[in-house]
């Protein structure tokens, strides 16, 4: 609709930097505190699955830090996107592209998971993980995972920007996906009748497969891949639809 | 075209509150508007008009509910103030986003920074975080970085008015500059001196619909005796407001020789003016303004008081402005009174039209008419 001579994802770059820096102006340790939240999940969790009640895991720690990394910028990305209309109000008001709203909201979310990602990597050498060229496949499961985030994100912004509750019934269905989603045992552990969850849980399949080409070194079934991501783009495409569609009348309810 | 409005029609849905009645209300119906490259295009009409919903439309803000817009070139505006900035960021960040989401490139914006800085006059408070800033110095910012991105076209909503005057002259010869440089522009303003000498057409809105279109001095003219039709006239203030309204006017009352003014002030009368004001915070010392002007806007007065300091929250005064004689010719005269920050920072408390007089005796095609009489041996 705009023309423009900025390119847009330039202009993006922009605004996540923004986003980033604001969140952590004024403190001390600044980014740092982006690896609090994991860590001390990890230190904790780790703590209560292998020495009080052992799960039998192989490298236990790194496979809960590769699980916890994921949601987190799973968890981070879909609440910070539910809201993106409100905290990013400013935007709305000037002549872009709304959809940029929630898309910067994730994308700022998501340079806590990339800063997370060489500790991450740094574990899984120290534990004996067979780093190599499978590393290159991580993008593609983070693009994968940008597009399932964005893409609910956006449909749970238009709601919310309707109905006040729907960033605290969000957080509580979060708090539930935590402990739902194979992050902290594996999908085997679900009893049969559960097996589902996991296998209709678009994270699951992510976290597994980050899983495989970190600690195992492998690439994941690309058959299966092929439909998972497959399953996150339409969602994506959904989420825009839907977004582009309300988002015109925002900024006459907020 | 620059701009089209293609039948275009904005329909709000007011809703008291959650499970309350809702009612649907047309701020804009059925608007056909269309303005040449190169044009200046001037809304006006009361609160509720539906001027800023236009705005906003043009601007693609809010899409219209009927109808079509349509806009042609890269788009910088001064509209819904402060809503288009981060409270968090400084004058400096807000002026750079705002520059790239107007369609410049990091190194442009970056590059038009100085001019924006200088422009806007707020010379240190440019670097401090926005929600520090008064609603004069967001316009400030606001339309230092709307003039400043070379945009094809200009959408101003009342910006002008809130500001302090000197900026808001400095606004208007920048705008000037830029019709010369061949800027399209749509601007609402109460201000029917600014319209007359900035737009090259204008539009008369009333209840959300076009009424008429047409040269500036023609519709401003009607707009202005459709304003003063007996009856619509109260003694009370209730004329168009505008300000922060941290300190406001309680009321508005004319004397003339010890006697309370009806409608009608001879000419060579003096006349008194008093306005009674309560602030409703604690504020820098402010001034009070009256300027008094005629049906089509010519201004005849334009006085401002010495500096009142305010010492509390809730303190109340009265300001008394006595004019020993008003020499003016016949006809139909407005007073326009305004309570200003004392360095014209802040718009408090601005009525347009808050009262108006009628003086009897002929029309004359000079300012003056004072009393006089003719001799001849």
């Amino acid at each position: 609709m705009m023309a423009t001579g900025v390119s847009p994802l330039r202009l993006q770059a922009h605004l996540v930097a923004r986003e980033f820096r604001l969140r952590y102006r004024r403190s001390v340790l600044g980014w740092l505190w982006a690896f609090v939240q994991p860590l001390t999940r990890l230190a904790i969790l780790t703590f209560v699955f292998s020495q009080v009640i052992p799960l039998g895991i192989d490298n236990y720690p790194v496979f809960l830090f590769s699980g916890i990394v994921a949601w987190t910028w799973f968890s981070n990305g879909i609440v910070s996107a539910t809201a993106s209309p409100l905290a990013l109000r400013y935007l709305l008001f000037q002549p872009v592209r709304r959809f940029i709203v929630p898309t910067v909201s994730v994308a700022s979310d998501s340079i806590d998971f990339v800063l997370a990602l060489p500790v991450l990597l740094g574990f899984a050498a120290v534990a004996g993980g067979r780093l190599g060229w499978n590393l290159l496949f991580l993008p593609v499961i983070m693009t994968v995972q940008f597009a399932l985030v964005v893409g609910l994100g956006a449909i749970l912004a238009t709601a919310h920007v309707r109905v006040r509750d729907v960033q605290r019934i969000v957080e509580v269905i979060l708090t539930l996906g935590f402990y739902l989603t194979p992050v902290l045992y594996q999908p085997g552990h679900l009893p049969e009748r559960f097996q589902w969850l996991a296998d209709a849980n678009p994270m699951a399949h992510l976290i597994a497969a980050y899983r495989l080409v970190i600690i195992d070194g492998v690439l994941p079934d690309l058959r299966e891949f092929s439909l998972v991501a497959l399953g996150c783009g339409s969602l994506a495409v959904l989420g825009y639809r839907v977004y582009a569609r309300f988002s015109t009348k925002f900024v006459d309810e907020l | 075209m620059a701009i089209k409005f293609d039948r275009v029609g904005k329909r709000y849905r007011r809703s008291d509150r959650l499970g309350g009645r809702r009612s649907l209300h047309w701020a804009l119906r059925d608007l056909s508007l269309e303005v040449a490259p190169g044009e200046t295009v001037g809304l006006i009409g009361n609160n509720g008009a539906g001027k800023s919903t236009a705005l906003r439309i043009a601007f693609g803000i809010t899409s219209p509910t009927e109808g079509r817009i349509t806009t042609n070139g890269r788009l910088a505006g001064v509209l819904s103030l402060g809503d288009g900035f981060h409270p968090l960021l400084t004058g400096l960040e807000n002026a750079l986003t705002a520059s790239m989401l107007s369609g410049l490139t990091h190194h442009q914006a970056e590059s038009r920074l100085p001019a924006i800085r200088e422009f806007s006059g707020l010379e240190d408070a440019f670097d401090d975080p926005l929600r520090t800033y008064s609603s004069g110095m967001f316009v400030r910012l606001a339309f230092a970085v709307a003039v400043n991105v070379d945009s094809d076209i200009l959408l101003i909503d009342e910006a002008l008015a809130v500001g302090d005057l000197e900026f808001a002259s400095r606004c208007v010869d920048h705008l000037v500059s830029r019709q010369q440089a061949g800027t399209t522009m749509l601007l609402a303003s109460h201000d029917l001196d600014q319209i007359r000498r900035l737009c090259h057409r204008v539009a008369w809105l009333e209840e959300g619909s076009l009424r008429t279109i047409g040269s500036p001095s023609d519709v401003t003219g009607d707009y202005v005796r459709a304003m003063h039709t007996p009856g619509r006239q109260s003694s009370r203030v209730e004329s168009d407001k505008i300000g922060s309204h941290e300190v406001e006017f309680r009321d508005i009352s004319l004397s003339s020789r010890g006697r309370e003014l009806g409608a009608v002030l001879p000419s060579g009368w003096p006349l008194t003016i008093a306005l009674p004001w309560v602030a409703h915070s604690h504020v820098d010392s402010i001034v009070f303004g009256v300027s008094i002007h005629d049906e089509s806007g010519n201004r005849f007065l334009d006085v401002v008081s010495p500096a009142v300091a305010v010492e509390s929250a809730d303190q109340n005064g009265v300001v008394t402005l006595a004019l020993e004689r008003l020499d003016l010719g016949g006809g139909t005269y407005h007073i326009d009174i305004g309570i200003y920050d004392h360095k014209w920072r802040t718009t408090y408390d601005y009525r347009w039209q808050a009262r108006w007089f009628d003086m009897p005796g002929p029309r004359s095609k000079a300012s003056l008419y004072p009393p006089h009489t003719w001799e001849a041996e």
